[in-house]
Parts: structure tokens; sequence; C-alpha cells
């Protein structure tokens, strides 16, 4: 899969490619409107992250240089400024989802993720090995035999699920579950607590959630 | 120069006057003198008619300009008095056309324009500032950002020991005060600066169950439970996302500081919504509990950045609620008081 990047921080930029990159995805970066324009004319792609704030013109006004040439095409909004007007302008625009800065990596992907899913309802079905998680149905079967799991516990494994083979950290699942901010708790015991519940109803797959040195967990 | 009346008695022009003006010339040596004689009589005659004219003219005259006084003086002061009571209610940025008060002094005129000007300087200066916070804020997330980024990239290396990831681990949780910091003191700014509007019909019941919603893997993980029994309802016109903040903070707080396994009530009335949660008597007074960074007397047990429940109340404040505190059978009460403007419940 393509995706395009326009984004003008270069060191943010590499780390959002560097990561994309291990998860699959091919990745072309544009820093400002022009080149935006250049790489939009040329190639196809399936996926766009935009930042809003960018030399020679907004991401607002590329959203809609995008969504005009195709509605249906997925487009992340990134921004440092968490003012509500730009929110509210760019999903009123039809962007897929709005990400604002600092956030983790992990959480980006797993947002990617998340509106491709929503774009094609054929792969609602989550697997990794023996597990399969059902985004439609909110249910979870290992070997056909379905799970009681509590709402954190199936978001916590949902987003382990969409992140397969990568350590993630305490803070990222938080700031997943939460959606909000991850101060004020203490993280790893408040994420540690689900995890060994969800270890406990996973019974022999429950070794696949493994913990990572007491500072992030890992899918593998 | 001097007016001397000499009155010869001795002689047939006793009954005349004789007036006469001298004038000193070289050190007083010599004068002169200019005189006309009249007739005594006459002399009182004239005198008495031409000064009853002149007190007539000088009545009408002063009767004439006070009227036309008071008429422009009227005007003027109504001129001042709009423009005070504009300047009352008047909101920067927005009504400044409003000011634009018409007056035929020049007086009047420059000192409209005068605090026309000083509105200006105002609003530019208020502009100015918000512009910096929001890039200040911007320009402080932008590094944040790469910072976290690279190191979830760093994360991901197969070759990490554990005492370096440790270290990872301890830059995530600075990163995500400073963040939080940063945010956090950016949000109190915009209330104070009155950036908020207060037009959404706010649904109590419906802000408190979705927060405990949001939260309840808080609650979970610490084996606790929120009650919060559904009799009431109450709506009031306010802030949605303000709101939700405030109910958030307390909730966050109620749960942070209670003991694992324990329950926490939140209680909704006409009149009231109150947090209720176990934990031993703080030990400073309510007043600093709402002010900014001052709970500092035990660091370690403090996890938050010390600015939630000045938000709180800053909230609070703009909504005209009320927000207290008191410790009660081993119990934190935090409570918001619904007073003004009256909530319209709703049955």
């Amino acid at each position: 899969m393509k995706i395009l990047v326009v984004e003008d921080k270069l060191a943010l930029a590499q780390s959002i490619i560097s990561y994309l990159n291990s998860e699959g995805y091919t990745c072309h970066l544009a820093t400002d409107a022009y080149e935006f324009e250049d790489f939009f004319s040329k190639h196809q792609y399936q996926f766009f992250i935009l930042d809003v704030m960018l030399p020679f013109g907004d991401g607002l006004s590329l959203l809609k240089h995008i969504k005009t040439a195709d509605a249906d095409a997925p487009v992340m909004m990134i921004s440092a400024k968490d003012a509500h007007d730009d929110r509210a302008k760019a999903l009123a625009l039809g962007a897929d989802g709005f990400l604002t800065k600092p956030f983790h990596l992990s959480t980006l992907s797993t947002q990617i993720r998340e509106i491709l899913l929503q774009k094609s309802p054929r792969t609602a079905l989550l697997k990794y090995k023996e597990i399969e998680l059902n985004n439609l149905e909110k249910s979870v079967k290992i070997l056909g035999v379905e799970l009681d799991l509590t709402f954190t516990e199936f978001a916590l494994l949902r987003f382990l699920m969409l992140n397969p083979n990568k350590v993630i950290s305490k803070n990222a699942v938080i700031e997943n579950l939460n959606a909000q901010t991850a101060l004020y708790f203490n993280n790893f015991e408040i994420v540690a607590a689900h995890l060994h519940q969800l270890r406990q109803k996973m019974g022999t797959a429950g070794k696949y959630v493994q913990t990572v040195y007491g500072i992030g967990f890992k899918l593998s | 120069m001097k007016l001397k009346t000499y009155q010869n008695k001795r002689h047939f022009w006793t009954s005349f006057l004789v007036l006469a003006i001298s004038i000193p010339l070289f050190y007083g040596c010599t004068y002169l003198i200019f005189s006309r004689i009249l007739n005594q009589a006459q002399v009182l005659k004239t005198g008495v008619v031409a000064l009853l004219i002149y007190v007539l003219f000088a009545l009408i005259i002063l009767l004439v300009l006070n009227a036309l006084n008071r008429k422009t003086v009227k005007k003027g002061i109504n001129a001042i008095k709009q423009s005070a009571s504009l300047l009352k209610t008047y909101e920067l940025t927005k009504d400044k056309d409003l000011l634009n008060i018409e007056s035929d002094f020049e007086e009047l005129q420059k000192l409209n324009k005068n605090l026309l000007t000083l509105i200006e300087r105002t609003e530019n200066a208020q502009k100015l500032q918000k512009e910096f916070s929001e890039n200040a804020a911007h320009e402080l997330q932008t590094p944040l950002a790469i910072i976290k980024s690279k190191l979830d990239l760093m994360l991901q290396d197969e070759q990490l020991s554990e005492k370096q990831s440790q270290l990872i681990d301890d830059i995530y949780q600075v990163l995500q005060k400073l963040g939080d910091l940063n945010k956090n003191l950016l949000f109190l700014n915009k209330i104070e600066n009155q950036q908020f509007e207060l037009a959404d019909m706010v649904h109590c019941e419906e802000v408190v169950n979705k927060l405990i919603k949001q939260l309840n893997f808080f609650a979970e993980s610490r084996y606790q439970q929120v009650l919060f029994p559904q009799m009431h309802q109450l709506t009031f016109e306010g802030n949605q996302s303000l709101f939700e903040q405030l109910v958030q903070n307390l909730l966050i707080n109620a749960i942070q500081y209670s003991p694992k396994g324990s329950i926490i009530n939140i209680k909704l009335d006409d009149e009231h919504l109150t947090f209720i949660n176990e934990g031993p008597e703080f030990e400073f007074s309510e007043a600093l509990l709402f002010s900014r960074f001052s709970k500092n007397s035990n660091e370690k047990e403090q996890d938050g950045n010390g600015l939630g429940l000045a938000i709180c109340k800053k909230i609070a404040d703009l909504h005209g609620f009320g927000l207290s505190y008191h410790h009660q059978n081993g119990k934190h009460h935090f409570t918001v008081l619904f007073k003004e403007p009256n909530p319209a419940e709703v049955a």
C-alpha cells in the first residue's frame, strides 16, 4: 500500500516513514504544498497523511483538493495545534481522522488501520495465529471458542492485534484506551492489571501477549 | 488711572459735577484734566435708568446663556454617558462600531477618537497574546512529537537491553508530563481570555455517564466501583467540552486518590453534583487546593501536574458555578454548586 506523507518537519516525517515502512507500507514524502501537487499528479496513493500547517499552503486546502478528486480517498490529518475549529473543519471537509501532536507512532499506525477497516467491511475480521477478533460483533474467538471479555480487555487485545510484533509502550496503550491524556495515571499498573486478566481468559494463547522489561507490551 | 469727582460748595456751580480724569505724566508732576460738566439731578436720573437697563439686559443675557448652556452640556454629558455604558458592556473584538458615537463637540470627538485608539491597541495586544500562545504551543508540541516518535522507533530495536529500556521509559514519563503541562497551561490561558462560548445545552447526567464509561479502565484496574444513581436529570446552558473536562478531572482525582477496592459515589440533585471518595484528610487549606502548583507538601504522592483542580475552579467560575470541598467521616467531598445561571430542570 502506498502512502503520501505531507509534513514539513523532516525529523518527524522520517520517524513516521520509518515506522510505516516497518509495517510494510511504501511511503512518499512531500514537505510543502508544491511538492504535494507534484506527487499527487504523478502517482496513485491509497492513503494520505497531511499536516495542517505547511509552507506555501495549508493542509485543509490540500484535503479539499484530494477529496474533490476522490471523495473516498482515506485522509488522516495531523496537527500541532489543538484548535477545536481545525479539527471540526477537517472533519467537515471529509477527513477520516485527526491526530494532535505529540502522538505515539503506534497510535498513528492504529488509526490508519482503523480507517482502512472502516472503508472495507470485508476485513472486519482480525486474525493473529489462532486468535480471531470480529470488529462488528465485538467478539473474540480462540480456536472457535468465544471469550467473555470486558470492554477494556477487548479494546486492549484489539490494539495489540492491530500492532502485531511491535513493542507498544504503556503510555501508548493508555493514549489509545483513553484517547486523551496518559498523565495522572500509574500507567504500567493500569495496563498490567487488565493484561493479567486478559491473559488468563485467553488460556494458552495468553503466551502471545508479552511484557517487555516492564515498560511495554508486545503481541508476538 | 484715577477717577476723581470734585465738588466746589462755595460757587454757583455747586450743583454741577465735575468729572475729571487725571493722568500722571513724568513722575506724577503734571496732570492733564479732561472734564465734562453735568447737572447733579441729570446725573442721578441718567445713572439710575442706565443701571436699570443694564441689570435687565444682563438678566436676559444670563437666562438665555444658561438655557443654551444647559442644553449643550446635557448633550455632551449624554454622549459621554453613552460611551461609558457601552464601555461597561463592551467585548473586545466584537462591537467596536457601537463606539462610533457622533458628537458636535470637538473635545468629545477627540475623546471618542482616543478611546477608539485605546481599544484598538488593547485588541491588538490581545490578538498578539493569543497568537503567541498558539504559536508557543505549536512550537513546543512539534519537538515533543519528534522526541516521542524517535523513542517509539528506538523501542522497536531488538538489541535493546533492560537498562536502556528503562531509560527510554523514564524519558517517556517526563515527556508525557511536559506535553500535558503545556496543554493545560494553554487551556487555562484560553479560559482566562474567555475564548470559550457558553452556548451548548449540557446534559449533566449524560456527561457524567460518558466519563464514567471512558475512565472505567482506570477504576477497574484499581478494583474500584463508580456508583452514579440515575435519579436526576439536569440541563444547563454552558460549554460541553469544558464541563466534560471538569467532570473528568474530578473523577480522575477520585479514582487516583482513593484506596484500591473502594467505592466512589457520584450524586446529582437540582443544585449539586458531588464526588465522594475515601481518603485521609488533606494537610492544606481549601483555598490552596484550588490554586495552581500549590499542593506540593508530598511530591511523591502527587502524580498530576498540580493544575487539575485549578482548571476545575476556572471552569466552574466561568459557568457561574461554585466548587467546594469538605472532608467528612473519612471521605473527600468535591461539590459543584449550580448557582447561576439557574439550571433549567428537565423532568
